[in-house]
């Protein structure tokens, strides 16, 4: 038992350097990168959606619908293997942040969507008796609430993106579960490798859910 | 949505300016595994080493070219190979028919025999005969898949050696094959595994690095590489370093 113990623990210790380096450049990175995008592409998506002007609609509407009814698995493989034979030949940073943001876009302009529309109706029509503008009224009056209603299920939606990042392993790319899944394949050692990356995956989240709270703290104060 | 557009646009032409390297600007780039332990792995260091690896460098050496690895599980190698990411792969890549058809092979350097691998407690299966609607673990476009499916066994689908030789251990799989050598190593890192070799084939199995069939220049150099290599005694070192044995003829 002691001679086990002595091999786990030198294995976890000298596996949990590689891990951190490859979750401090590269998961974490494409995670945060990928998101914000996400979340510019989400908002316009959600006001082209909301102001009703029929082409951006349309073109809205047709985007979530693809990239929502299709898994990320498949459009990393298209953006980065695909579009090489039409002569887009990506670099697989490139392929993974534009698969990424255009997932996370898809799925967040939802969440934006409905924040927007929880702000009462009443809301626009007290605004616009006041004289304001449509610009004036989403930065001043829907903003400050839409915000603290999406919080939590744009929260949801970074949480997963960080756990989905595993996925880009199948496009060469070398994120933290990448390097347990290498350290596992010399080793010959599996649960303790993917046991050590569920644990890193889990502090992060647990990170990330503290900052939730004390944002959707900060934000309240315009609700 | 026109910013949106504008960063997409940018970020295409960008890439494709900084398409996949070749032989032109002086380094070449070896798709490999890295998870296939002894050809091409980590060490404990963090470092990519192992058979296959090895012997890209000593190509990329003698041709005076940089070199850089790419590494992806096997079923997504040929993807990217297909789609420009690499020059080359070396990763015990087996000279089939088939894959002729679509790719140009170096010399070979590695002769291996294949071996059937059971659970030590497993009696049912004495041959590669006795495979017929046995479970095998292996990777989807593989070699050795092939090979399972041709006595008949229904293909459990795994990313890499390691997984399906895990697989085989915990009765979720009740054979794999894989290069005889393989096992040895791994038999070495973990003695007390419930395996067994059941079975070798008879004839040899030649593996190479494969080119894109319009690389010819490259197919040649790194032939004449190789070659040179060989009568250097540069492949059998290699080869003794990780195996204790030469395989490389």
């Amino acid at each position: 038992m002691g001679e086990e113990f002595n091999r786990v623990y030198e294995l976890v210790v000298t596996s949990v350097v590689p891990m951190s380096e490859a979750l401090l450049k590269v998961t974490i990175p494409l995670t945060i990168v990928s998101f914000t995008l996400g979340l510019v592409v989400a908002v316009l998506t959600a006001i082209a959606r909301i102001a009703n002007v029929k082409f951006f609609k349309q073109i809205s509407e047709i985007y979530i619908w693809i990239f929502r009814g299709t898994p990320l698995l498949v459009q990393l493989f298209i953006v980065y293997f695909g579009l090489p034979i039409i002569g887009i030949a990506l670099d697989v940073w490139s392929a993974a942040i534009i698969a990424f943001s255009l997932n996370i876009g898809a799925y967040a302009s939802e969440a934006v969507r409905a924040s927007i529309l929880s702000v009462p109706r009443g809301q626009w029509e007290a605004a616009t008796a006041l004289g304001m503008t449509y610009t004036q009224i989403l930065r001043r009056i829907i903003a400050p609430q839409a915000v603290r209603i999406s919080l939590p299920p744009l929260s949801n939606i970074f949480i997963s993106t960080l756990k989905d990042t595993s996925l880009v392993a199948s496009i060469t790319m070398v994120d933290m579960f990448m390097t347990a899944q290498r350290i596992a394949a010399r080793s010959f050692d599996p649960l303790t490798l993917y046991v050590l990356a569920a644990l890193f995956y889990l502090i992060v989240c647990t990170f990330l859910t503290f900052f939730q709270a004390k944002l959707e703290r900060k934000f309240s104060k315009y609700i | 949505m026109k910013i949106v557009f504008k960063i997409l646009v940018t970020s295409m032409l960008l890439c494709i300016f900084a398409n996949a390297k070749t032989l032109k600007d002086g380094s070449l780039t070896v798709a490999t595994e890295g998870t296939y332990s002894p050809f091409s792995y980590y060490n404990e260091k963090h470092k990519l080493v192992g058979y296959d690896v090895d012997i890209a460098r000593a190509i990329a050496d003698e041709l005076g070219l940089k070199i850089n690895f790419v590494t992806a599980p096997w079923d997504a190698i040929l993807a990217a190979f297909d789609a420009g990411k690499a020059d080359t792969v070396l990763n015990q890549v087996s000279i089939t028919d088939e894959r002729k058809k679509k790719y140009d092979y170096t010399e070979p350097y590695t002769v291996a025999y294949a071996a059937l691998v059971v659970r030590a407690d497993n009696e049912e299966i004495k041959g590669f005969d006795d495979l017929k609607g046995k479970k095998s673990a292996h990777s989807a476009t593989s070699n050795w898949a092939k090979m399972a499916s041709r006595y008949g066994a229904q293909i459990v689908t795994v990313d890499g050696f390691s997984k399906g030789v895990e697989l085989v251990i915990t009765k979720r799989a009740d054979a794999t094959i894989n290069d005889n050598v393989t096992y040895f190593d791994y038999m070495k890192q973990r003695p007390k595994a419930p395996l067994k070799i059941i079975a070798n084939s008879s004839e040899p199995i030649y593996t190479a690095a494969i080119v894109k069939k319009d690389n010819t220049e490259l197919l040649n150099q790194m032939d004449e590489a190789l070659k040179s290599l060989r009568k250097k005694g540069v492949l059998k070192e290699i080869s003794i370093r990780y195996f204790g044995e030469d395989v490389s003829e």
